[in-house]
């Protein structure tokens, strides 16, 4: 009885403490690259901060499906009309992000490590994709491997070491939400 | 194949890639400020930006206050040097004001493209995508920013405002490409027996010297990642250009004033077809540290196109609202 009118209140903290947390990340992206983009742009190369992918990869796959495509299309959404007012490109990416992330979790041992390595994979893919849209739209006016060489790599370096500062306390926000652990979702 | 891709799935996938298309496409071709709903969700969120920003940018200030005072030594030395030659310049710009304020009283003018107001203001947030190059500053139609306003960070023009909000703003960089609303009409100052001044007796005399100068008009519409430098085109003016003769703008586009530094010529080659001058500007202001901004507006109301008719009606006597206009078309043809 006491289990049942609990739960009510987890799935709001369910939906409220990742909600807040991807709203930190999205406005985080944004103020660190006002503070910091001379430290982040170095000649050609520039890197990019994500930690709202990161944040967003990291609870796919512990939320529902339904949870993460929910918060997929409101931040992509946000993002796209408080950074630049061009609706759906991030909106597009980050659900795409999520299904693969969907697609992966029924197929493969999780760990920080493979965790990690999945992750080169979506962020390669999610990069290329917002690229690509901009290229189509005429604001990425470099061919694609200039984009790889001064975009992509520095910010998979970049990236790569918030994934492993963020990966403990998000994983420990995670448990403290009662999410299912990611050992429950190995096969 | 078909546990992954039935035909519902298909369906789907399909409508949902029309509508981020449409969606995308309805978002690039607009023309006119965001909807009230955009407004909304842009100002709660730059709210909730501030909330996070004001603590960071305190930090930041404290270490460079820091910084500055570890510099005072070499700042002030600099300063002294110029102390004396700021004095001379503010008993010539004195009397160049009045004299200016006499005709325009004379002409009956009310502000000339040079005049602007100056609000300020601090970047909460900068596009970390970086293929738009767009900043939101904490300032809104609240505050009197309006779209097309030019933008200046350090002393230099930065790029223009594109969208606003009753509580923040917009501002799309020059460094964007494909800046399809953003290009900067700009001119050079070239003395006609040549000269060797310096870039700093350049910027003092800029105003004084005008009637012993060429006026190179070119069109700043583009900017070099790789190098970091504004392009300027369209120069028909075979005049001579060289390193370190200053870009000003020229008021001729639509809400930008009149001698707003762009950069300082770093390079000149020839255009595509050889025909046109390519100038290569090092910007004023850097482009990858903005922090603090100031959004200009323009006191004279109408961009030159539209003011060519209201002086083809000078004649008229009773023209009360048209004074602005006139006074702005007297200026912008000197």
């Amino acid at each position: 009885m006491l289990k049942k009118a609990v739960r009510p209140m987890a799935k709001i903290k369910q939906f409220f403490i990742p909600f807040f947390l991807f709203l930190f990340f999205l406005l985080l992206d944004g103020m660190v690259n006002v503070q910091f983009n001379s430290f982040f742009s170095f000649r050609s190369a520039e890197m990019v901060l994500r930690t709202l992918f990161i944040a967003l990869y990291l609870f796919s796959f512990r939320l529902s499906h339904q949870q993460s495509l929910v918060f997929a299309l409101l931040f992509g959404l946000l993002y796209d009309c408080y950074f630049t007012s061009i609706l759906g490109i991030h909106m597009a990416a980050l659900v795409i992000v999520v299904i693969l992330v969907d697609w992966i979790k029924d197929r493969a041992h999780l760990n920080i490590l493979t965790l990690g390595f999945f992750s080169i994979f979506i962020y390669l893919f999610y990069a290329s994709f917002v690229f690509f849209l901009n290229h189509w739209l005429g604001f990425a006016q470099m061919s694609y491997w200039t984009f790889l060489i001064s975009r992509f790599l520095p910010s998979l370096v970049l990236n790569t070491i918030f994934y492993f500062i963020l990966y403990s306390p998000l994983q420990m926000i995670m448990n403290g939400l009662d999410l299912p652990p990611l050992e429950k979702l190995d096969i | 194949m078909n546990k992954y891709l039935s035909n519902k799935k298909l369906i789907g996938i399909l409508i949902s890639v029309i509508a981020i298309a449409a969606l995308i496409a309805l978002s690039v071709n607009r023309t006119k400020n965001v909807n009230p709903v955009q407004q909304g969700v842009n100002d709660i969120t730059s709210l909730a930006s501030q909330v996070i920003t004001a603590p960071v940018n305190a930090v930041s200030n404290t270490f460079e206050a820091v910084d500055n005072l570890m510099h005072t030594y070499d700042e002030n030395k600099h300063l002294k040097s110029r102390i004396q030659k700021t004095e001379e310049l503010q008993a010539q710009l004195d009397a160049v004001e009045a004299e200016q304020k006499a005709l325009e009283d004379e002409l009956q003018l009310s502000h000339s493209l040079s005049e602007y107001e100056k609000i300020h203001g601090t970047v909460i947030s900068r596009n970390p995508d970086g293929w738009i190059d767009q900043l939101v500053v904490d300032r809104g139609s609240e505050n009197g920013v309006e779209i097309g306003m030019a933008v200046m960070s350090q002393n230099g023009l930065v790029g223009r405002v594109t969208e606003v909000s009753p509580l923040s703003a917009k501002v799309t960089l020059m460094t964007t490409a494909n800046q399809r609303d953003n290009l900067v009409s700009a001119e050079i100052h070239v003395e006609q027996a040549g000269s060797d001044q310096t870039v700093d007796e350049q910027e003092e005399d800029h105003n004084e010297k005008e009637s012993t100068e060429e006026i190179v008009h070119g069109v700043v519409e583009g900017y070099d990642q790789n190098t970091k430098r504004l392009i300027m085109e369209q120069i028909t003016s075979n005049a001579d250009l060289h390193e370190g003769q200053v870009v000003y703008t020229s008021g001729l586009s639509n809400q930008t004033p009149r001698s707003l530094i762009i950069g300082t010529i770093d390079e000149v080659t020839s255009g595509d077809f050889g025909l046109t001058q390519r100038v290569y500007i090092t910007p004023a202001a850097d482009f990858d540290d903005i922090r603090y901004v100031t959004i200009v507006k323009r006191l004279a109301e109408k961009a030159p196109e539209d003011m060519e008719a209201s002086v083809q009606n000078e004649d008229q006597p009773e023209q009360d609202d048209q004074d602005v206009e006139e006074s702005g078309t007297a200026n912008g043809e000197d």
